[in-house]
């Protein structure tokens, strides 16, 4: 029993280690939000093997708090990590995590603002994210400027 | 009958925790989001269930299997959703590798609010 104990305490922390890893290398906040639901569903999963090496149901409600807590987080950040896109009304598309009003019709209404020639006024395109290497800086979507991130 | 039950309930236990070891692999090598969003079901469905069950076969008392089941039955209702939006959070946010994909349903879709 001990040592069923030590193989499933080590194959869940390299689980864990793994996920770990993850959540420190990205590259976007959606590899992140992934890496975290393996780590809670690690976590549940030792939670359980504790419970039944001990024989101790204890730590069994915190295993019902987890599985339902864990899906609003991925929820959440998934709803607030798609860009905006082209087209969206700057009237309608406020949001609260804008700094300000003066802020958000700066950034939101470039492609309209006179005065600029629509050649400097675009953007470049960005590179597709290949997803494997660490990210370089200023590609997190954390890092990007708020009218992309939303 | 009791060793029986342990050997299993020990068995589901390796099992499940094979299972997040090999997840954790996969987050680190797998190219892109949707491959890695494929490895990461596996701890969340099948190595939890497993879990639950050798939990299960050593507890033995119908409280703590109530509790198990309730687990289970969160787990699985939840799990599908929150895997649905970060998805189509990732399509929309152009993190899928297009070359990746076998088969893109919403390719010709307009309409991508």
């Amino acid at each position: 029993m001990t040592a069923v104990a030590i193989v499933v305490t080590t194959l869940l922390a390299g689980g864990a280690v793994l996920a770990l890893i993850r959540i420190v290398r990205g590259p976007s906040i959606l590899d992140r939000m992934v890496a975290t639901d393996v780590l809670l569903a690690v976590i549940v999963m030792s939670i359980a093997a504790e419970a039944a090496f001990t024989r101790d149901a204890t730590a069994l409600p915190v295993l019902a708090v987890l599985s339902i807590l864990g899906f609003t987080g991925a929820v959440s950040v998934a709803r607030f990590a798609i860009r905006r896109p082209a087209s969206a009304d700057p009237a309608s598309g406020r949001d609260a995590d804008r700094p300000s009003p003066d802020y958000q019709a700066e950034s939101v209404d470039r492609p309209h603002s006179p005065g600029i020639p629509e050649a400097l006024n675009r953007r470049p395109p960005e590179p597709p994210d290949r997803g494997d290497s660490l990210s370089p800086p200023g590609r997190d979507p954390l890092d990007r400027p708020a009218e992309e991130v939303r | 009958m009791t060793g029986v039950l342990d050997v299993i309930a020990w068995a589901c236990l390796v099992l499940g925790s094979l299972l997040s070891l090999s997840a954790g692999v996969a987050l680190i090598r797998f190219p892109d989001l949707l491959s890695r969003m494929h490895a990461a079901t596996k701890p969340q469905v099948l190595g939890l269930l497993l879990a639950l069950i050798g939990c299960a076969l050593r507890l033995r008392e119908a409280v703590d299997i109530t509790t198990l089941l309730l687990v289970a039955v969160f787990s699985m209702a939840t799990a599908p959703v929150a895997a649905h939006m970060i998805g189509r959070a990732a399509y929309r946010a152009g993190q899928a590798r297009a070359d990746l994909l076998v088969v893109d349903d919403l390719a010709g879709a307009d309409d991508k609010r």
